[in-house]
């Protein structure tokens, strides 16, 4: 039987941000395919992925458009079929913030037309290296907004050896219920996806981390349907913070992932129920990720719904599909109010990291009030999840000490927000952690090439002195074995070489 | 297209500002001011107005004098919190120039001098309240006389001078009196056969106020409940363990809780969090800290009443404190 069992462990600081009862379900339907598709070509930090298409090539659904050029990193798929009408660069939600990245532009036909199928690739009989190719070949990443190669990941839980598989289910900031309409409506993909994932690890233990106001019955249903019947669910409080990778792992095995490793390093993989039902559709049914839940919602809509949308949908064919902007319309968030970005304008795409797309009123996103000295209440210590000092976090950020900044452990910070909200100065510190990030990796990189630097020059320096000493040893073995040559040998030897000296140098003689 | 304004995560609604705190903080003491007048006569109200006067005035001066802004400092109330607390921790009928003294010490020294809101290492109300009393000992330790003021209505004759042979009566508070009764080698039994301290009553009534302005805090989140906890856990603890040993020299814990600065001291004074320790386990500490010291000063120090001292001392220890408190980040061993 799946067991259903409230969480042992709780979790520290966060905030309340949801209601604790579950709220009304949001209409679930299919967003309409829209005119014009924006597909771009970066979607984490590093390498753009390179174009497999050219500018009025006719491209079909499932059809992979551009990959990179590491093994495991995840190809990008047309989302409907169309023309390629462009390849430019324009401004993309990334992590980091709107940056103007390489997009493929496709005007859509209407007919929707699509690749076949591959043939299953159920890790039951295929290989791992086939799986992972597959998952890879297919673009699962994180669709939980991380949108890390889910091969990559694999390839390392695999490499790990772990026997836990954590599906995150807890979807803890508001207005975020893309993985919700996933459970309600679609459980037996996540179901299907799990088991084929924990086949391919090898039968892990599979846990669950559900947020507590959400239904588990479909859930249960499904996982009992396919076979997993060792499955744990594990109901996570509603509270921000709880579905952070880390946190959750520790909400569920009340272990803790150690400072700069990995969840394998605990012999644990955590995925979003998202990337996991996205993995199922690619290994079992040979479907490459072209859509994903997006909740669209928020008081500056006349409508709200979790939709289906394909990848690449500007922003703008969402809220018309919501019935539009409403008068109280001033911000346009990609995610949650937490983390979530603001948008410029409605003309930016949804990419495979977007989970919510959120119309927030004037009332909701007040203008940040003037900047007040830091009085040290102590709120931000109160609520950071991963027991951090921001008041003091912040002090060494303004005064640039990375020594102290390291020292207080600034790279355990997730960027939660947390702080940020509760502050009664209003400093912005999230900005100023991600600033002082930066710092601090440039100056430990500096430290690292100073050091990197003296080592070189110090083996140097040994270097040399071991050549002086060997070269005093070989003179003086020299003059050693002069002194014991016999002088008439000695002479003999001398004479030889004034005549041999006379005479050129044979060819090829030193 | 339609364009949107765009603002740096975390979106939605923002904490209560600053001046909301201290808004707060200021109703919190309602209460206490209110019982105050009541019990000490219109001295209070006199001691209010003097410090609040002068702590706008200070603080006005010194925000020119370092080219600050003056609006959004002198709007988020936190001076009007140091002025209140110095008026309420002041006997009342002063020499006016004390108050003024005490108040302009306070804002020009304790908070300005180190860098204004936010940088004092010292409570700026206490720093000023151990100013005086080191300065002009006589004039601080000259409170109406307990009597009177438990009967209220004196004290405000007293003020308006109507049949009045005299212009006031001075005594000792109710734990300079057990002091001083205690020097003579009087047991609290015998102290209690006459009637118990006077003004006692006075005592329980204004610290009662005062908890009630602490329990206002608690509830809406503006004072974190480790630093009172163990302010009063600790005063209480070490009272109890003497009362064991010798009941008839050392007073009650709920005498040592409902007297002097105690619930005022352990809700608003060892609370500025400016001043006090930042972390979890410091704000334990700390607050222990200054459960302590005040238990040892009242009984065995040279002081009736030690809160001033007592966070004074702490606030110097509060870096030490920060310093080895440092909670774990998540992920790292226990011993780093």
């Amino acid at each position: 039987m799946v067991r259903v069992e409230p969480a042992r462990y709780g979790l520290r600081g966060g905030l309340a941000l949801q209601p604790s009862l579950p709220e009304p379900a949001l209409p679930f339907g299919e967003a309409p395919v829209p005119p014009l598709l924006i597909l771009p070509l970066q979607s984490r930090g590093g390498e753009a992925a390179l174009p497999q298409v050219q500018v009025g090539e006719r491209v079909l659904r499932g059809q992979c458009i551009a990959r990179l050029a590491g093994p495991w990193d995840a190809a990008l798929h047309a989302s409907s079929s169309g023309t390629v009408i462009a390849i430019e660069p324009r401004p993309v939600a990334l992590h980091a913030g709107i940056l103007t990245a390489p997009c493929i532009l496709i005007r859509t036909d209407g007919a929707d037309s699509a690749l076949p199928h591959l043939p299953p690739c159920d890790p039951a009989v295929m290989d791992r290296m086939a799986v992972l190719q597959r998952l890879a070949e297919a673009g699962v990443v994180g669709l939980g907004g991380a949108v890390f190669s889910t091969a990559a990941k694999l390839a390392c839980a695999v490499a790990a050896e772990v026997d836990t598989l954590i599906l995150n289910a807890a979807e803890c900031e508001p207005h975020i219920r893309c993985d919700e309409a996933l459970l309600t409506h679609q459980a037996e993909r996540i179901a299907l996806g799990a088991r084929a994932i924990a086949t391919f690890l090898g039968k892990p233990q599979v846990l669950i981390g559900l947020k507590e106001t959400l239904d588990s019955a479909p859930l249960v249903a499904a996982l009992t349907a396919v076979g997993l019947y060792d499955a744990r669910i594990v109901q996570v409080p509603a509270r921000y913070t709880a579905g952070a990778e880390d946190l959750l792992i520790r909400l569920l095995t009340g272990r803790e992932v150690p400072r700069g490793a990995l969840p394998t390093a605990l012999g644990c993989v955590c995925l979003n129920v998202a990337t996991i039902a996205a993995a199922g559709d690619a290994l079992l049914c040979g479907e490459p990720l072209t859509s994903r839940i997006v909740t669209v919602s928020g008081p500056g809509l006349a409508g709200a719904a979790n939709l289906v949308v394909r990848l690449g949908t500007p922003a703008a064919d969402l809220t018309a599909a919501c019935g539009g902007y409403t008068a109280q319309a001033s911000q346009l968030i990609l995610g949650g109010p937490m983390m979530g970005l603001a948008l410029p304008d409605d003309a930016l795409p949804v990419t495979k990291a977007s989970q919510a797309l959120w119309v927030a009123s004037a009332a909701q996103c007040q203008p940040p009030r003037p900047v007040q000295p830091c009085i040290r209440c102590g709120a931000c210590v109160e609520v950071c999840p991963v027991r951090l000092l921001p008041q003091q976090l912040h002090a060494y950020a303004r005064s640039g000490d990375t020594a102290a900044l390291a020292a207080h452990a600034l790279d355990v910070c997730i960027e939660c927000g947390c702080c940020d909200v509760v502050c009664p100065s209003q400093i912005p510190l999230v900005q100023t952690f991600r600033a002082a990030k930066t710092e601090l990796a440039h100056a430990q990189g500096q430290d690292h090439r100073a050091a990197w630097l003296k080592g070189r020059f110090e083996a140097r320096e040994a270097r040399l002195e071991q050549l002086k000493i060997q070269r005093e040893n070989r003179y003086q073995s020299a003059r050693d074995q002069l002194r014991r040559e016999d002088p008439r040998a000695r002479l003999a030897r001398l004479k030889a070489r004034r005549q041999t000296a006379g005479t050129p140098p044979k060819e090829g003689a030193p | 297209m339609t364009a949107f304004a765009t603002t740096p995560a975390p979106h939605g609604p923002r904490a209560r500002p600053v001046g909301w705190v201290m808004t707060q903080v200021l109703l919190a003491l309602v209460p206490g001011a209110l019982t105050a007048l009541v019990v000490r006569g219109p001295g209070v109200a006199v001691n209010l107005a003097l410090c609040l006067g002068t702590a706008y005035l200070c603080e006005a001066g010194a925000l020119g004098l370092r080219k600050r802004p003056l609006g959004p400092t002198l709007r988020d109330g936190s001076v009007a919190v140091t002025g209140v607390l110095i008026a309420l921790a002041l006997p009342p009928w002063l020499p006016w120039a004390l108050p003024v003294l005490g108040t302009a010490f306070a804002v020009l020294f304790a908070k300005h001098l180190y860098g204004g809101l936010g940088q004092n290492p010292f409570n700026p109300a206490m720093a000023a309240y151990a100013f005086l009393l080191v300065s002009f000992p006589v004039a601080m330790t000259r409170w109406p006389a307990a009597a009177m003021a438990w009967d209220g209505a004196l004290a405000w004759k007293a003020w308006i001078g109507a049949d009045m042979a005299w212009d006031g009566l001075t005594g000792a508070t109710p734990l300079g009196h057990v002091r001083t009764q205690l020097a003579l080698t009087h047991t609290l039994s015998e102290i209690a056969e006459q009637g118990g301290p006077p003004g006692a009553g006075a005592g329980l009534l204004l610290n009662l106020a005062y908890g009630m302005g602490g329990l206002y805090l608690l509830a809406r989140g503006i004072v974190n409940w480790r630093i009172p906890l163990s302010v009063l856990g600790v005063l209480a603890l070490c009272a109890f363990s003497f009362q064991v040993i010798d009941a008839d020299r050392y007073p009650s814990a709920l005498f040592h809780l409902t007297q002097g600065a105690a619930l005022l001291g352990a809700f608003f004074i060892a609370t500025d969090p400016v001043s006090a320790s930042t972390t979890p386990r410091g704000r334990l500490i700390y607050g222990a800290g200054i459960g302590g010291l005040v238990y040892l000063i009242r009984t065995f120090g040279a002081y009736p009443d030690g809160f001033a001292f007592a966070v004074l001392l702490m606030n110097l220890a509060v870096p030490l404190i920060d310093r080895l408190t440092i909670p774990r980040p998540y992920g790292t061993p226990d011993d780093a």
